[in-house]
C-alpha cells in the first residue's frame, strides 16, 4: 500500500513537470495499472468485488483511457510539446510545494501512518492533475489533468477509509469514460474546425 | 590496519570504476573501447610528464592540485565501502562542507590562469554545485533521520536493511543521490566528460589549463569523487552488504560499485546531453525528491 502509494505520488509528479504529452500519456496509464492493484491489496483473500473493482480499474483508467488519449494525439497532428503557460521549472517548484502541503494537510485530517502517506498521494494527484488542467495550453493534456485529478480523487477514497462500493465506483468509471470519449470527440470537431486544437485562441474567437 | 586496507581500496578501485563507466558506454554504442585500465595507464602517463604553468598562474594554482586530491582522499576517508567502521568518522555537515571544499579551490585555479575557458567553466562548475548542495543536505539529513545517528559512516550501517518495501523512502534518496552523482561527477545529461568542444564544457573547460602531475591529481580526485558518491549511493539500497564481515563485505562493495558504473555508463549512454538551461530543473527535481523522501518520514 505504502509502495504503491509513493509511486503513485511520483506519477503525479512525473505528470505535473513533464514537458511531452507521450510521457504524459504513458504516466496515465501506470498510474491506473497501480490504482487497479490498490483494491485487491486492502481486502483479504479473494473478494469477487475487489476482483471487478480492479480490472475495470485496470481496463478503464490503465488502457481505455491512455487508448483514446493517444489515438487523439496521432489523428490530431498536435505534436509532442504539451506547451505550459508556466515554465518548467516553476512547475516543479509548485508541485513540489503542493506536494509538501498535501503532507500537511493529512497531517490535519488526521490521517496517520500508511493512510497519511496515501492520503498525501491522492491529494498530489489531484494537485498535479489540477495544476495540468490550469497551465497546459493544448486541449489532451487539459483532458489528462482531468483524469488525474480523478485518480487523485479514488485514492484519496481509498485511504481515508471508506469501502470500495463496487456500484458507485462503475459509476464514477463510466461517467469518466464517458466525460474522456466526449472530450475526444470535442477536440476532433475543434481540430476540424480550426485546424488546430490551442484552447488559448479561443479568446480571439468573434461572433 | 582496517584503515589501510579501506584507503587501499578506494585508491585502487576508483580509477576501475571510471574504466567500467568508459567500458559500458562504449559497449552499448557498439564501440570496442579502451581497456578497462585505461584510466590508470593515462594516471602513468601524466605523473611522468612536467608541468606547464600558464605566466599569469599564482600559488593558488599550485596549491589547487595537492588540495583537489587531499580533499578528495578524506572524502574517502569518511565514506564508508566495505564496513561501518570508517578511517575517519565525519558529521554529515561537514561531509557537504569538505565536498566544497576541493571545488572551491579548483575554480580559484580555473580563474587563476587568466584564460577564457577557465572562468567559464569556473562559473558553471560553481552554479552547478551551489544548486545542487540543497538536494545533498536534505538527502543525507533524510538518512542520518532514518539511520538515527549523525556520522555518515553511523547512519548509513544502522539503516534498516532489506526494508525497501516498507520505507520507501530509501529509494528516492538513493535516486536523489544518484541525480546529484550525475551532477556533481560531470556525467552526460549534465556534462560531457569527453567533449571536445571548449564552448560546451563544464568540468573540463575548469581543468583544461592544468597539466602533467597537477593534471594527474585532479583526474585522481574526480576517480575517487565518483567512487565516493557511488559508494553513498549503492549502500542506501543495499545497507545490509555494510554489516558484513570484510570477507563478504569487501567482494560486496566490489560488485555495489561495478553494478553503479555500469547504470552510469547506461545513463550516459543512453541519453543526450541538456542545454544548460535544463540543468536547474534537473537538479531541482532532485531537491523536491528528497523533500518528498523526508516528508514521507515525518508522515510514516
Amino acid at each position: 500500500m505504502t509502495t504503491l502509494a509513493v509511486l503513485l505520488l511520483l506519477l503525479g509528479i512525473h505528470l505535473a513537470v513533464s514537458e511531452r504529452i507521450r510521457p504524459a500519456i504513458r504516466s496515465l496509464a501506470a498510474q491506473g495499472f497501480l490504482l487497479g492493484l490498490l483494491p485487491l491489496l486492502d481486502t483479504a483473500g479473494t473478494d469477487w468485488r475487489a476482483v471487478a473493482l480492479c480490472v475495470s480499474t485496470i481496463a478503464v483508467k490503465g488502457a481505455a483511457i491512455p487508448a483514446i488519449l493517444s489515438r487523439a494525439v496521432s489523428r490530431l497532428e498536435i505534436g509532442q510539446e504539451s506547451e505550459s503557460l508556466i515554465s518548467t521549472r516553476a512547475a516543479i517548484v509548485l508541485t513540489g510545494v503542493l506536494t509538501l502541503s498535501a503532507f500537511v494537510a493529512c497531517e490535519r485530517f488526521g490521517l496517520t501512518g500508511k493512510d497519511q502517506i496515501g492520503g498525501a498521494a491522492g491529494l498530489t494527484l489531484l494537485f498535479s492533475g489540477l495544476l495540468t488542467m490550469t497551465t497546459r495550453v493544448k486541449a489532451v493534456s487539459q483532458v489528462i489533468g482531468f483524469v488525474v485529478l480523478e485518480n487523485g480523487i479514488f485514492l484519496l477514497g481509498a485511504a481515508s477509509g471508506s469501502e470500495f462500493t463496487l456500484p458507485i465506483e462503475l459509476g464514477i468509471f463510466l461517467d469518466l469514460f464517458v466525460a474522456v470519449f466526449l472530450m475526444g470527440i470535442l477536440m476532433f470537431k475543434i481540430q476540424r474546425a480550426f485546424t488546430h486544437t490551442d484552447v488559448a485562441n479561443i479568446h480571439a474567437l468573434k461572433d | 590496519m582496517e584503515s589501510l586496507l579501506h584507503m587501499t581500496l578506494f585508491l585502487a578501485l576508483a580509477p576501475l570504476l571510471s574504466g567500467i563507466v568508459r567500458k559500458t558506454k562504449a559497449f552499448l554504442s557498439c564501440r570496442r573501447g579502451a581497456p578497462l585500465a585505461q584510466p590508470y595507464l593515462d594516471l602513468w602517463k601524466l605523473f611522468r610528464r612536467g608541468i606547464v604553468r600558464s605566466t599569469t598562474a599564482s600559488w593558488i594554482f599550485d596549491l589547487s592540485g595537492p588540495v583537489v586530491l587531499g580533499g578528495a582522499l578524506v572524502l574517502a576517508a569518511a565514506t564508508p565501502l566495505y564496513g561501518r567502521e570508517v578511517p575517519i568518522p565525519m558529521h554529515f555537515v561537514f561531509y557537504i562542507y569538505l565536498m566544497a571544499l576541493p571545488r572551491f579551490f579548483q575554480t580559484l585555479a580555473g580563474l587563476d590562469t587568466g584564460s577564457a575557458f577557465g572562468g567559464l567553466g569556473s562559473s558553471r562548475e560553481a552554479a552547478v554545485s551551489a544548486m545542487a548542495e540543497p538536494a545533498l543536505l536534505l538527502a543525507l539529513c533524510g538518512l542520518a533521520h532514518l539511520g538515527a545517528a549523525d556520522s555518515i559512516g553511523g547512519f548509513l550501517a544502522s539503516l534498516p536493511s532489506g526494508s525497501v518495501f516498507r520505507h520507501p523512502e530509501t529509494i528516492l534518496i538513493a535516486g536523489t543521490l544518484f541525480l546529484l552523482l550525475i551532477a556533481e561527477n560531470a556525467r552526460i545529461p549534465v556534462d560531457d566528460p569527453t567533449t571536445h568542444l571548449e564552448l560546451t564544457m563544464i568540468h573540463e573547460a575548469m581543468v583544461l589549463d592544468h597539466a602533467g602531475v597537477d593534471l594527474a591529481m585532479i583526474q585522481m580526485a574526480s576517480h575517487l569523487r565518483l567512487a565516493v558518491f557511488s559508494a553513498l549511493a549503492s549502500s542506501v539500497l543495499f545497507p545490509h552488504s555494510l554489516t558484513l564481515t570484510p570477507g563478504l563485505g569487501v567482494p560486496a562493495a566490489m560488485l555495489r560499485l561495478a553494478l553503479c558504473g555500469v547504470l552510469i555508463g547506461a545513463v550516459e549512454a543512453g541519453t543526450a546531453r541538456m542545454k544548460l538551461s535544463r540543468v536547474a530543473p534537473f537538479l531541482m527535481v532532485a531537491t523536491v525528491l528528497a523533500s518528498i523522501a523526508l516528508a514521507l518520514q515525518y508522515a510514516g
